[in-house]
């Protein structure tokens, strides 16, 4: 179980440097709503994942 | 009876404070506000004056109200510089922006933020709780491979939105999105560093339903989110 919750971790890590990429790409293409919705995605992913990485402190 | 040589030393020590802050943030003001200020309406030019008013206040304060200083030299100055720039925005427009001058104030913003961090006093522990820690803290002879891992996921994550940044052709979105992106590196290589360092073999990772019930709220709302960005793209 702890080995699947680090995976699933670093994979939503990973996932929100993906939708944070996605943003900027929405932002260039002249979709300012999708890059908003990326960014949040991005934003919630990373706190997904920090939450579980380190779930005493959480993020400062 | 106080000391007289320790009363001027102490002068001398709040003048010399004072100038950390004014030289940096003064120099910071005359590149970036004031000449897109002053050059505009009314509004803007009293915003202008309002930002170098709060720093100077701010700055001769912070020695004897710490509090109230901050308050002054940072949020007032910082937000009325903000209120400027959007009181004056067509003297900022991206094709009109002097790039080295431009380059020069963000130097000038970093030395002010720098000059108002404080140095950590002798003996003083750091944020994060050491001074409750129960066990002693061993020292670190090697990182273990878990660590890397972390650290090389969040800086391969924060290699997509820099490099991504670059794409962007339009000229006032392509400001916003190196700004974007810096931030969002930044984010995830600050927030993977962290959870890199709770890695330590030392310190017990949470049991497995913690780390779920402490990241439950935020999982769901991503899959929310991403159920509702599917929905949508498929109807709308």
């Amino acid at each position: 179980m702890t080995r699947a919750l680090d995976i699933a971790s670093l994979l939503l890590l990973l996932g929100a440097g993906v939708a944070f990429t996605a943003g900027v790409v929405a932002l260039g293409g002249r979709r300012d709503l999708a890059a908003l919705y990326w960014f949040a995605v991005g934003a919630l992913a990373l706190r997904s994942a920090v939450d579980l990485l380190r779930p005493r402190g959480s993020a400062r | 009876m106080t000391d007289p040589v320790a009363g001027k030393r102490s002068k001398a020590s709040g003048l010399a404070s004072a100038a950390t802050v004014l030289l940096p943030g003064t120099y910071a003001w005359g590149a970036t506000v004031a000449s897109p200020g002053f050059s505009s309406g009314l509004g803007a030019r009293v915003a202008a004056g309002a930002a170098l008013g709060a720093l100077w206040l701010g700055a001769v304060l912070a020695p004897f109200r710490p509090s109230l200083g901050r308050a002054l030299g940072i949020t007032v100055f910082a937000g009325a510089s903000l209120g400027t720039w959007i009181l004056a925005r067509e003297a900022i427009a991206v094709d009109r922006i002097d790039a080295v001058r431009g380059c020069l104030g963000g130097l000038g913003w970093l030395f002010t933020v720098l000059a108002w961090g404080a140095v950590r006093a002798d003996g003083g522990a750091p944020d994060g709780g050491a001074e409750v820690r129960s066990a002693r803290l061993e020292p670190r002879r090697s990182l273990p491979w878990s660590t890397w891992l972390l650290l090389g996921v969040a800086f391969a994550a924060a290699a997509g939105p820099l490099t991504a940044a670059w794409s962007v052709v339009r000229a006032e979105h392509a400001l916003l999105a190196q700004s974007a992106a810096v931030l969002a590196a930044i984010s995830l290589i600050h927030f993977g560093g962290l959870a890199a360092a709770e890695r330590e073999p030392t310190l017990a990772p949470g049991e497995p339903t913690l780390r779920l019930r402490t990241a439950w709220g935020t999982l769901t709302l991503l899959v929310l989110g991403l159920a509702g960005g599917l929905l949508w793209s498929l109807f709308a």
